[in-house]
């Protein structure tokens, strides 16, 4: 058995395509194509990656051209589009922690982007937060199967009165499905099965399949993916999508590797995917709220190192003496940074002299998101966009972790675990432009042994002055980020084209997409990883 | 957590308020009222009151039982009904059980107390169950009548 497997994804500024050879023992690569995305028409530059990669042709994508493809002789193709940037979906749940939450991680894993939520009873401010929010799909959620009907009805009502164009999603109460398909009757509905059927259950699968499904729908028409789809006889796949599609192959199939992580940094927003246990069941720990799932891909909006550039920065400026201090000199050379947090003012100002102004940061933010494709000129660029980086993916994966707050009892202290807990993660998979092409290993460790620090150091310092109010070093709040994951680089950026073949043959394509990635330099020194 | 028969008696939501572990008697109670007829959505021990409220809301809950075994009860229960008024749920029904205060409080006044914080029924710890459950089909019954 010998078997060409072309695989393409159509990116916002690049396409990008491999093409592979599976045989018995399994999937090889065999070479590569990128060429820039063309907007207008997205199948020309689609047909040159695919000519480059098979040397076939492609000539535009006629009828003709469709008939002459014949199934035997030429390679089978995947493809996977990542849409404008990823589908825009506005959440409606019922309670925050429960039927909203879950409906998030819906969204999330379908490869979707959260841009409006709401709980509760829908009010108009509400409606026309989301109108104004132009989602894609609405995905409206509310009430365990034979539970709440009234708020959901209500909000069925206020939807169908509204002039929200989109697809909505129900997959609240099943026992009153019926009655909302009524009340929402002239808008385009699909349903799913319940996302929590019981308290504290959750089924987000079918879920994340009409989302998919809707995605099809909606993104393909027009700018040429209906003609492509057509040339390949098969349909695309939202890039994230395909990516959480690996992440899961890679977890289910490859041995050491039941817990890590992978963070898709560009420059618009950031992914973190996670893959392990939500809740380890350690003594002393209770869980509250609802068990996430295993599979768990969360997407920052406001988190880039370009497009995103002003928001992060937004969000960074509160803690800029925290970040400056530990990412600067840069940051990060060795354990020495934290000896240095520690250390004497003195030590502290010296860096600090070195480290750029916040005015400075401010304008190279204005120059980077005027430009979106600018690229550092100088050594001290460099290291701002690192510091960008480095902020983008920290703050990324405090989101997407959860958290401990300590507690005393009768019964002693005890610790409240709510979200997933990422402690035990064993490694960091950087995909993507920046972290993709840079060995962030060691500056992470760092920056996430101290944002997981806790009360006694963030006391210390407020002796001192300064750094105290970086919030995420509390006693009350334990962020559960990674505790010492080792570091790999997706350096050939597979992962979307692997994903794009996850679904039929996750053994094979998540074995090259292990052994493509490429580990840190120094992992002498983190042993005790495991 | 479990839901069962589909001619249910009225859907309730079971757990044990506070930092207090003690499953066994949670567990018991599930056991009986599923028995007995009622849709039970047991949330299990350590559950505050915004995860009893959390859940009575998306199950649309008739009654919420709430244990308490460690003595602290009184402090845990504190506010539970002012909570489910600003929660939108304010004529849910609510029970109370338990070891409620630590000493020799006579078990009248422990109910006055509780009353006066807006529970509905009050029990002590070696109440029979058969009781409990006549009372709670009566009162859901009420509730859903408009009576309550």
């Amino acid at each position: 058995m010998h078997e060409e497997l072309v695989s393409i994804d159509i990116g916002s500024t690049y396409t990008k395509g491999a093409l592979f050879l599976r045989t018995e023992e399994g999937l090889r690569f065999l070479r590569k194509s990128i060429t820039p995305t063309t907007q207008e028409d997205l199948s020309e530059g689609f047909g040159k990656v695919y000519t480059q990669l098979t040397g076939l042709p492609h000539k535009g994508f006629s009828e003709k051209t469709i008939d002459k493809r014949e199934a035997k002789e030429t390679p089978r193709i995947r493809f996977s589009s990542s849409a404008k940037g990823g589908l825009r979906i506005a959440a409606v749940g019922l309670v925050p922690d429960l039927t909203l939450q879950i409906a998030r991680l819906a969204a999330w894993s379908a490869g979707g982007k959260i841009v409006a939520d709401s709980s509760y009873k829908l009010r108009s401010e509400q409606v026309t937060t989301i109108l104004r929010a132009s989602p894609d799909i609405l995905l409206f959620t509310g009430g365990t199967d034979g539970g709440n009907e009234e708020t959901v009805l209500w909000n069925a009502r206020q939807l169908a009165s509204s002039p929200f164009q989109g697809t909505i999603l129900y997959a609240g109460n099943t026992t009153i499905q019926r009655e909302v398909l009524r009340i929402l009757e002239g808008k385009r509905v699909v349903v799913a099965p319940n996302v929590m059927p019981r308290v504290g259950e959750i089924r987000i699968e079918e879920t994340r399949q009409a989302i998919q499904r809707i995605f099809l729908d909606t993104i393909v028409e027009g700018k040429g993916l209906k003609q492509v789809q057509e040339f390949c006889g098969t349909e695309p796949v939202p890039t994230p999508a395909a990516v959480f599609d690996l992440v899961e192959a890679i977890g289910t199939h490859q041995d050491g590797w039941d817990r890590f992580c992978v963070i898709d940094l560009g420059g618009a927003t950031t992914d973190v995917y996670s893959v392990g246990e939500a809740f380890w069941g350690e003594e002393g720990v209770v869980l509250k709220g609802i068990r996430e799932p295993k599979v768990k891909r969360t997407v920052e909006g406001d988190l880039g190192i370009r497009v995103s550039a002003a928001t992060l920065w937004d969000t960074v400026r509160p803690f800029y003496q925290f970040f400056i201090k530990c990412i600067w000199n840069d940051a990060i050379s060795g354990g020495e940074v934290i000896q240095e947090l520690q250390g004497s003012m003195e030590t502290e100002s010296a860096v600090l002299r070195e480290a750029p102004t916040e005015e400075e940061i401010n304008r190279y933010v204005e120059k980077v998101t005027m430009n979106t494709s600018y690229l550092p000129d100088s050594e001290r660029e460099k290291k701002i966009d690192r510091f960008l980086v480095l902020a983008a993916v920290i703050i990324a994966t405090l989101r997407h972790a959860g958290v401990l707050e300590e507690t005393y009892t009768p019964a002693g202290r005890i610790f409240l675990q709510s979200g997933k807990d990422l402690r035990p993660i064993k490694a960091i998979i950087g995909s993507g432009g920046y972290l993709s092409l840079f060995d962030m290993g060691e500056p992470l460790r760092i920056l996430f042994r101290l944002v997981a620090m806790g009360e006694q150091e963030s006391k210390k310092r407020d002796d001192k002055g300064n750094i105290v109010d970086f919030r995420f070093s509390t006693n009350v709040r334990i962020p559960l980020v990674p505790k010492n994951p080792l570091y790999y680089r997706d350096a050939s950026y597979m992962f979307p084209l692997l994903g794009n073949y996850a679904k039929e043959y996750p053994k094979e394509v998540s074995r090259l997409a292990i052994e493509t990635l490429v580990a840190e330099s120094n992992t002498v020194l983190h042993q005790e990883v495991g | 957590m479990s839901n069962s028969g589909n001619t249910s008696k009225g859907k309730i939501v079971l757990g044990v308020i506070g930092y207090d572990c003690h499953s066994v008697g949670n567990k018991i109670l599930e056991v009986f009222f599923n028995e007995k007829g009622f849709q039970v959505t047991n949330l299990g021990v350590m559950v505050s009151q915004d995860e009893f409220i959390d859940a009575a809301i998306e199950t649309a809950a008739d009654a919420i039982l709430v244990s308490s075994l460690y003595g602290h009860g009184l402090i845990d229960c504190q506010g539970f009904r002012d909570r489910c008024v600003e929660r939108g749920i304010d004529d849910i029904i609510l029970y109370v059980g338990g070891n409620l205060v630590v000493g020799k409080t006579p078990f009248s006044e422990v109910e006055e107390k509780f009353k006066q914080m807006g529970f509905d029924r009050v029990f002590p710890p070696d109440v029979d169950l058969e009781d409990v459950a006549r009372l709670l089909e009566q009162d859901i019954h009420a509730r859903r009548t408009g009576k309550h």
